[in-house]
């Protein structure tokens, strides 16, 4: 029980301590590149990497494409067998459409893992 | 003998009286020091004033609880500034004073949110043909402004105290801050005020680009007082030639707009020059062009309102004037490529789009992909090509001063890339042809570029590569072309940008000085071979290649993308010198103390600065984009209306 105590007291601190650590606030008005405030984990990428599982019933070439048609992967998919492709894309693209079999699907980019299975 | 032992008593007293009183020990102490405002409570910080009334003295004081004194403590000079709970003690000393007792004074400082307003520039930074006088001010009541111009920051207790205009007769940097009593210090506002007696190029508004309906163009030079003039039939405008700029220009057609500004006394300015491009939009399929199992229809639209649309299915182009009018679906019954074209009175006609519709599942090479889909059908070793960025082309930026931090006009080398990797029936890599498209080296420095696979995941033992441009001595290749010694596939596509883009003879660096002559960028194609059926392509990871430079052809000075790795033969002994704080145990690679960066990526195409031009002057959303960790602005490198410093742009 006292052992119990020592650990919640413990935990408390820790979390109390946690919250109080402060974000750097940005600098509304930087004038020189010195004086961005830039977080160490930041990194510098303007893309974003997606992992998509794909099944489909008849093996045929699927299409990861942009909605302003720009291919972002294409790979043969074996009838009934998952194929694990990835993506990168510009970090603003938030949709995809996947192309197979003269399927269109579109694809919200809401998770870094996704998957879809064609009908 | 009384009278003779009275008489050297008195005269004793008075010697010892003179004695006594010219050593100072009967003179009168010095009054007691006070402060002002008096000790006590305050909400934010204080500004203290010490004084006594005895004139003449020297003040000394202590903040650590001891006592001062005619050799210890603190001498006052001025007013001093207090953000946190502090005791003073007090003496005053000196002139015709003896030490004043010492006075102890406390004050309670609690916290505040509020702070100084920044101060504000008048006028604002900028360009400016003459001298200025430039004043500083802060909203903030009885705020007190200190400044630099020596590229300082200034502080409570370090800067000039402003008191009236700052003179300006020649480029300056200030930067200033404000601080009141009962509010913290305001952040540091910087300005940089260039005089220069060149006038400033015109800006278009909008800028050039492809357009679907007339636009009009608005002209201005940032530069006051200067005329325009501009041609639209690509000849080069002068402060003679040309038509004078004075409303804005309708353009029906597509035209390449140049202009000028020039003012009397001042040197003209750098053209400017965009190509506007008036045209209809080019039809989209839907669905798009694939392999279909059973017969579809398919629809034609162009997102110009008001297009007509023709198309052709028997393999000839389309025209305003021949082919269908498309004014239902279109059939698909069997195999078959559609053409289209929009067109639009006033505008030029459409790119011509085109559709391969196939049906049916043959495959004559027998890989495992049918025909439709099979972008070599004939070949039974090479079946689809993926294109890195799909965008088909990206661009890589280097400053090479690593490890000083450089000016960040992101231009010492300037490299387009694009990979168009080709592989089999299984997904299984067959070669990989690497574009690499030298446009710029703003630098003095002999640099090389190269590249690294992700991972090892594909060993250097499974890959020949040939197209290297390699005219120095100082790399190493293996037999099968990587470089040697490399625990991870390394190719070095060339060793020194200089013997591939001739220096022209003038402006710092090549491609990188406004106004300096142009030199045509050089293309270099690295052709990579793989052990064939072996390797997936998803192992390739191409989309995390690890681009770097050799600065001056010293082969251990690479500079690399931010948290991206060394090669095996980079210099580590260089890391955690000059700006670079590197810590290879965490990951952590070629970035300053305050996370900048010595090298940039774009997946599309990105306009870099010109010399000198810092990137974050030139693209307007840059900071926002690096300060939100990349969640605001991520397109902050594209040529769109709003975010771009025009003028900062390097163009030829």
């Amino acid at each position: 029980m006292k052992k119990l105590s020592l650990l919640l007291v413990v935990m408390i601190a820790l979390i109390a301590f946690s919250s109080c650590t402060k974000e750097p606030l940005p600098n509304p008005d930087p004038k020189t590149m010195d004086d961005l405030v830039i977080k160490d984990d930041f990194s510098w990428k303007s893309t974003m990497d997606y992992e998509l599982t794909l099944q489909g019933t008849v093996s045929r070439v699927v299409m990861v494409t942009g909605t302003d048609g720009a291919v972002y992967k294409k790979g043969l998919m074996t009838a009934n067998k998952a194929y694990v492709l990835k993506i990168t894309v510009p970090a603003y693209v938030k949709t995809v459409n996947l192309k197979y079999n003269g399927q269109v699907v579109e694809l919200s980019l809401t998770s870094a893992k996704m998957s879809y299975s064609f009908s | 003998m009384k009278i003779y032992i009275k008489y050297i008593s008195a005269v004793g007293l008075a010697l010892f009286g003179l004695l006594m009183f010219s050593s100072g020990a009967f003179a009168a102490k010095a009054a007691k020091p006070t402060v002002s405002p008096s000790a006590g409570t305050y909400t934010g910080p204080r500004t203290i004033t010490m004084s006594s009334s005895s004139p003449g003295v020297t003040i000394r004081y202590t903040t650590n609880g001891q006592n001062p004194s005619e050799t210890s403590g603190t001498i006052y000079t001025g007013p001093v500034r207090i953000t946190e709970n502090t005791t003073f003690k007090i003496v005053a000393y000196g002139g015709t004073y003896s030490k004043s007792s010492v006075g102890s004074y406390q004050f309670k400082i609690n916290g505040t949110s509020v702070t100084t307003s920044a101060p504000v520039f008048s006028p604002s930074d900028g360009n400016f043909s003459s001298s200025q006088t430039v004043t500083i001010s802060s909203s903030t009541s009885g705020a007190v402004i200190r400044y630099t111009t020596d590229g300082t920051t200034p502080t409570v207790t370090s800067g000039t105290l402003y008191t009236s205009g700052i003179s300006v007769n020649a480029t300056t940097a200030i930067k200033a801050i404000a601080y009141a009593d009962g509010y913290k210090v305001s952040p540091v506002t910087s300005g940089t005020f260039t005089i220069s007696s060149q006038v400033q190029s015109p800006v278009f508004s909008p800028e050039g680009g492809n357009y679907n309906s007339p636009q009009t163009v608005t002209i201005v030079s940032p530069t006051s007082g200067a005329s325009i003039r501009f041609t639209t039939d690509g000849t080069v405008p002068t402060d003679e030639v040309g038509t004078v700029y004075t409303t804005p220009i309708s353009l029906s057609s597509s035209m390449t707009l140049k202009a000028i500004a020039y003012k009397s006394g001042m040197t003209n300015s750098y053209i400017t020059s965009a190509v506007y491009v008036l045209k209809c939009i080019a039809p989209v399929f839907t669905p798009s062009a694939g392999s279909f199992d059973k017969p579809i229809k398919v629809t034609l639209t162009s997102e110009t309102p008001g297009a007509t649309i023709r198309y052709t299915v028997n393999g000839e182009a389309p025209t305003s004037t021949s082919g269908t009018v498309y004014s239902t679906q279109v059939s698909v019954n069997t195999t078959m490529t559609i053409k289209a074209i929009a067109y639009k009175s006033g505008l030029d006609d459409s790119d011509i789009s085109m559709a391969a519709f196939a049906l049916g599942s043959e495959d004559v090479d027998n890989d495992g992909v049918i025909d439709p889909e099979d972008e070599y059908p004939n070949d039974p070793t090479r079946a689809l090509v993926n294109t890195f960025p799909a965008s088909g082309t990206g661009t890589l930026a280097f400053e090479d001063l690593w490890p000083s931090q450089g000016d960040f006009d992101l231009n010492d080398v300037v490299v387009d890339f694009s990979f168009k990797t080709i592989t089999d029936g299984s997904n299984k890599l067959v070669e990989t042809y690497c574009t690499f498209f030298l446009r710029a080296t703003g630098a003095a420095l002999k640099n090389g570029f190269g590249f690294q696979l992700a991972t090892n995941s594909i060993p250097a033992s499974a890959i020949t590569v040939s197209g290297m441009r390699l005219t120095r001595e100082y790399i190493t290749l293996s037999a099968k072309g990587t470089e040697a010694n490399q625990n991870i596939p390394t190719f070095i596509v060339f060793d020194n940008a200089f013997d591939l883009l001739d220096n022209p003879g003038s402006g710092a660096g090549i491609n990188t000085t406004l106004g300096a002559p142009y030199v045509s960028p050089v293309t270099i194609v690295l052709h990579i071979v793989y052990t064939p059926g072996t390797y997936d392509l998803e192992l390739l990871d191409i989309e995390h290649f690890n681009p770097f430079i050799m600065v001056n052809m010293n082969r251990g000075r690479e500079v690399h993308l931010p948290d991206y790795a060394p090669t095996s033969l980079a210099d580590q002994t260089l890391f955690g010198t000059s700006h670079d704080t590197s810590i290879p145990g965490i990951g952590r690679y070629y970035k300053t103390a305050n996370n900048l960066p010595w090298a940039l990526i774009t997946y599309e195409i990105f306009d870099y600065p010109s010399e000198k031009a810092v990137i974050m002057d030139t693209y307007l959303h840059f900071a926002e984009w690096v300060q939100s960790s990349g969640t605001k602005y991520p397109d902050w490198y594209k040529n769109v209306a709003g975010y771009r410093n025009e003028a900062n742009i390097y163009k030829h």
